[in-house]
């Protein structure tokens, strides 16, 4: 049996693993392959590599797996209050995690490289304008909801910047921000609850093409063994209505204008193909939530009720009237937002707290028969008296 | 705002042609410290560049053993905005700019003739109204210059936006904040070599060929301008006994 020693935490941070440098004969054959105009995985010039786009149960979070690169993106949101430069709009913010498991070159610190991909989602996806932010904002100069993209490299095999960018732009589709109504002075925030969430209003899609240079070679999509070898890259964020968006040149490598035009169009067609596997991935995914998108921004039945403002609160007075509302409301039952539990501390059945865990139809069966204890309990302690 | 940009006439805000550059000021080894240094003024962008190298790398992770590494650090004074800049720390746009100014001249600048070693450079931009990066760009071409670092060709750099159909070269700050395309092009300008390409916002693929051949005309403009400082310092510094 071996015993796991325990390291603290700074120790941990403190023993890296060093990477291993590339052999001779690794980089030798790599270079060969290169120069006979072939790639060391067997792909032609132009393709990409299997791309599988996954998402998870809480909306806003997407997996997108790249070949091998993997990239978990989760979006959040907040209410917060604006900065006076900009009242009327909400942010947008994304924090990039290079995690030390997905290779032994990442430490985990944040380096220039983490930074520079960071600012190459913020002037791909902030600076065209790719959410309307003005749609985010509750109350002009008093909240506004903030998002929050947080992307966690989880696995490393070259072409981190397209992995990212489609791991944020599928995050970003998917996710669904909560709804409020401002009626005068005030402003009601429902829960998931209570009203489904409405996605955000994403005006276009830029997707981010990395063709990597060797020599005379153009690798588009480099794998990790293509990027140790490469002499530069480039990458060229484009949507599909034509307009290139970003455009990114890292390392020592130089370009001819037609080069430049060439590689545009390349990342024209990818785009196109990639969006539409987005969007395809989306429709499935909407699909096998049983939430249809005509449905989507329709308020669920419960919020006609008085509850809603009790909810908001969370303080539930009346027990029975709750219960009489959770029979009688089916679409409860198909949320999978999380729903309600009631626990109650005494017999007087008051209510203790109100969170969200399980489902409706657990804690409907339950409640009958958790009474029924309390109930009887009294009763049989006085059996044995007679 | 939007007459501002270009008006009727086909003049911009202040003045010029849609192809006319901003009038460009440049010096050679104003700082006494550093193994090379070079103020450039482009209008009201003032940049400061100061390069020190090729010396022994400090850091035995970063050393590469068959050629010298750049390191680059842009810094924003800040007084050199309309807006006082708060932040005094190392924030992600100055680190971006810095690691894009090191990819520029990793690809113009000989390298593989200092092994084992590093070059530093230090820009600082003292007043900015837009262009800042080209103008560093330019600056500290003629840092290395000055410095004696051996490179294949100027390194010259322009920014453009496009503006109902026409190109504006060497934007100011009020065209930058225009929420135009802003394309910026640092190129090698004898033999048209692109070594550095940005773009920000939109801009449709039918306008990139226009762009980008106006922009390297700029290029080679500001390559004539400053190919004449560095002849007039070469004498001055020759004729120094």
């Amino acid at each position: 049996l071996m015993k796991l020693r325990r390291v603290s935490s700074k120790q941990w941070y403190q023993r890296r693993v060093r990477e291993v440098p590339l052999s001779i004969n690794t980089k030798t054959f790599l270079e060969e392959v290169l120069k006979q105009g072939l790639r060391p995985d067997a792909r032609e010039t132009y393709d990409y590599r299997n791309i599988q786009i996954e998402f998870g149960s809480r909306w806003g979070h997407a997996e997108v797996v790249l070949g091998n690169t993997r990239v978990m993106a989760r979006v959040s949101a907040q209410i917060e209050k604006p900065p006076v430069t900009r009242p009327m709009e909400g942010s947008l913010l994304f924090f990039v995690y290079f995690s030390p498991m997905s290779s032994a070159k990442f430490s985990g610190n944040r380096t220039d490289f983490s930074t520079v991909v960071t600012r190459l989602l913020e002037r791909t996806i902030k600076e065209t304008r790719v959410i309307d932010t003005e749609s985010l904002c509750i109350v002009s100069g008093e909240k506004v909801i903030n998002l929050r993209v947080d992307l966690n490299l989880l696995d490393f095999a070259g072409n981190i910047i397209d992995a990212c960018c489609i791991a944020a732009m599928s995050a970003l589709s998917h996710f669904r921000r909560p709804d409020f109504v401002v009626n005068g002075e005030e402003v009601t925030v429902f829960t998931e609850k209570e009203r489904d969430p409405i996605p955000l209003s994403v005006l276009h899609i830029p997707i981010t093409c990395t063709i990597g240079f060797a020599g005379e070679k153009i690798l588009v999509d480099p794998s990790d063994d293509e990027e140790s070898v490469m002499d530069g890259f480039v990458s060229i964020a484009t949507n599909t209505h034509h307009e290139i968006c970003y455009i990114y040149m890292g390392g020592g490598v130089t370009l001819t204008p037609a080069l430049v035009s060439k590689c545009c169009e390349i990342s024209s067609l990818k785009t196109q193909e990639i969006s539409a596997q987005i969007t395809s991935c989306l429709e499935a995914d909407a699909a096998t939530r049983k939430v249809s998108p005509e449905n989507a921004s329709k308020p669920s039945a419960i919020s006609s009720i008085s509850l809603q403002e009790k909810m908001d609160k969370l303080l539930v007075e009346d027990l029975t009237s709750i219960r009489e509302k959770m029979e009688t409301d089916d679409q409860v039952e198909s949320a999978q937002y999380g729903s309600i539990t009631i626990r109650y501390i005494d017999e007087t059945d008051t209510v203790d707290t109100v969170t969200g865990v399980g489902t409706v139809k657990e804690k409907k069966d339950q409640t009958p028969t958790k009474l029924a204890a309390i109930q009887k309990t009294p009763e049989k302690e006085s059996f044995p008296g007679f | 705002m939007a007459s501002e940009i270009l008006s009727a006439e086909g003049l911009r805000c202040d003045g010029r042609r849609p192809q006319e550059m901003r009038k460009l000021k440049c010096e050679l080894g104003i700082s006494e410290g550093a193994d090379g240094s070079a103020l450039v003024e482009q209008g009201y962008t003032k940049v400061l560049v100061s390069v020190f190298g090729p010396h022994e790398c400090a850091n035995r992770n970063t050393r590469n053993h068959e050629r010298a590494i750049i390191s680059c650090s842009y810094n924003l004074a800040s007084f050199g905005s309309a807006i006082r800049k708060k932040k005094m720390n190392t924030d992600k746009k100055s680190t971006e700019v810095g690691v894009m100014i090191q990819n520029t001249f990793e690809a113009a600048v000989m390298l593989e003739k200092f092994p084992k070693s590093q070059i530093d450079i230090y820009v600082q931009v003292l007043q900015g109204d837009g262009g800042e990066r080209c103008v560093a760009i330019n600056a500290t071409t003629l840092a290395l210059i000055n410095a004696g670092i051996p490179m294949k060709d100027y390194v010259c750099a322009c920014a453009a936006t496009v503006y109902q159909d026409s190109v504006l070269l060497d934007i100011n700050n009020l065209e930058e904040s225009s929420r135009g395309p802003l394309f910026m092009l640092a190129v090698m300008p004898h033999t048209d070599s692109i070594v550095q390409l940005q773009l920000d916002h939109r801009l449709h693929n039918d306008h990139l060929d226009k762009v980008v051949k106006e922009t390297i005309q700029g290029c080679r403009d500001i390559q004539v301008l400053l190919d004449r400082q560095v002849k007039e310092w070469t004498v001055e510094a020759g004729s120094r006994t």
